[in-house]
């Protein structure tokens, strides 16, 4: 792209959030008594899932955006979306969505009960992968978020990637089962852009996790063998570290800058973003990471899945440099 | 508050060499300006509100003087040699 014609890409940003779940904390006023009745003071409720952190950064950043969800049109996770500006598709979903509660205790310590979610059949599936082709047809990119509900195959992923191919560009940002299938079956499979942590960059190339998180040369050479494999470019989160991008033309590193962590969740999904919005800038790979960078030690210095704003936004803290 | 409308008047839209030279003049400033609620010192900042040519933003910042510095490079055709 030349930088004349650079800019705003029109479509949206479509995500899939394929096993949605009501995101519930529970502060406990003392320690957590197995047995008790505990009457608590205030529940706090978010409509959660990687693809709608996604969707509540391209709304936050001004990018228009859609979710794609197994959900009734007026379920008040539904709705919640709409309130902040979110535009969703439907698809008929296998029961209620389920709930991820998070017991928070005064001395920190915190206990994380999830829902696995209701059993999906192919009948469920098919009509998500549907809504989710029609609403990507008109999208700048489709995300690829999260865990896949049960009864769903590990293949889920590496299927529609393959259906959107020619429609929409497309990222993943998976683990276990589907990540594994959908490297598996590369180049058929291939996403525009993979965004793998250091645990999940290893599991899929036999690299060592440790020295991933550690050498930025390494986690670069993990993910140039997914590049040679099709994948347009990996962008891999390495926590603390910061993150690596490598694709056909190179491989760059860039240290997270110094941040106070209070919170890392949605972190990732906030660097995903970040990269997202770099690229329909038409940003070169070196400041794509650089933005991607800047989201991610954003989010992790706010609380809870908090997203960043512009305020919060400092990629000229990150030092970008060119790996061999 | 000072705040101004300002029309963004390089052809390429605030990108590349304008949102540079815009960056740059920002951080050479004794205020702290915003271009639509963002930082106006961070070239890459500036890019990602994506504004072409023609569209107003918002300049905002403590200092007017400052403020209009900033608004005045946003309506000027930076891109042109």
């Amino acid at each position: 792209m030349s930088e004349a014609t650079a800019g705003p890409v029109s479509g949206p940003i479509v995500t899939l959030t394929a096993n949605p779940s009501f995101d519930r904390t529970v502060a406990l006023p003392g320690p957590l008594e197995r047995g008790a009745v505990v009457r608590v003071q205030a529940m706090t409720s978010q409509a959660g899932g990687k693809g709608v952190n996604i969707s509540r950064a391209a709304v936050t950043a001004g990018l228009r955006t859609v979710a794609v969800l197994p959900a009734l049109p007026d379920d008040p996770f539904v709705r919640e979306l709409e309130a902040v500006g979110i535009d969703c598709r439907t698809a008929r979903p296998a029961g209620a969505i389920r709930v991820n509660l998070t017991l928070t205790e005064p001395d920190g310590t915190t206990t994380k009960l999830n829902g696995p979610g209701a059993t999906v059949d192919a009948e469920h599936l098919d009509d998500l992968a549907g809504t989710l082709v029609r609403a990507a047809a008109g999208g700048a990119w489709t995300v690829l978020a999260g865990s896949l509900p049960p009864g769903a195959p590990a293949t889920f992923y590496a299927d529609l990637v393959a259906r959107l191919r020619g429609i929409s560009r497309v990222a993943v940002d998976t683990s276990e089962g589907p990540l594994a299938a959908l490297v598996d079956r590369l180049p058929g499979s291939a996403p525009d852009l993979l965004k793998p942590n250091a645990e999940e960059l290893a599991s899929v190339t036999g690299a060592d996790q440790a020295q991933l998180e550690t050498e930025p040369e390494v986690a670069a050479k993990a993910a140039r063998t997914l590049v040679d494999r099709g994948v347009g470019s990996v962008l891999a989160s390495l926590g603390g570290r910061g993150a690596v991008l490598a694709d056909a033309d190179g491989a760059w590193h860039a240290p997270a800058p110094p941040t106070t962590v209070v919170s890392t969740v949605g972190a990732g999904d906030c660097t995903l973003f970040g990269y997202l919005l770099a690229e329909q800038r038409g940003f070169a790979a070196p400041d794509r990471l650089a933005l991607a960078v800047a989201y991610g030690s954003a989010a992790a210095g706010l609380p809870g899945t908090t997203i960043p704003g512009p305020d919060d936004l400092h990629p000229e803290r990150v030092a970008v440099r060119q790996l061999d | 508050m000072p705040t101004r409308t300002a029309t963004v008047g390089s052809s390429v839209g605030l990108h590349a060499r304008p949102a540079a030279l815009i960056a740059e003049a920002a951080g050479g400033l004794g205020s702290t300006v915003t271009i639509n609620g963002v930082d106006a010192s961070s070239s890459l900042m500036i890019m990602t509100l994506g504004a072409k040519c023609g569209d107003t933003v918002e300049v905002a910042g403590d200092d007017q003087a400052d403020v209009d510095k900033i608004a005045a490079l946003v309506e000027q055709d930076l891109d042109a040699d």
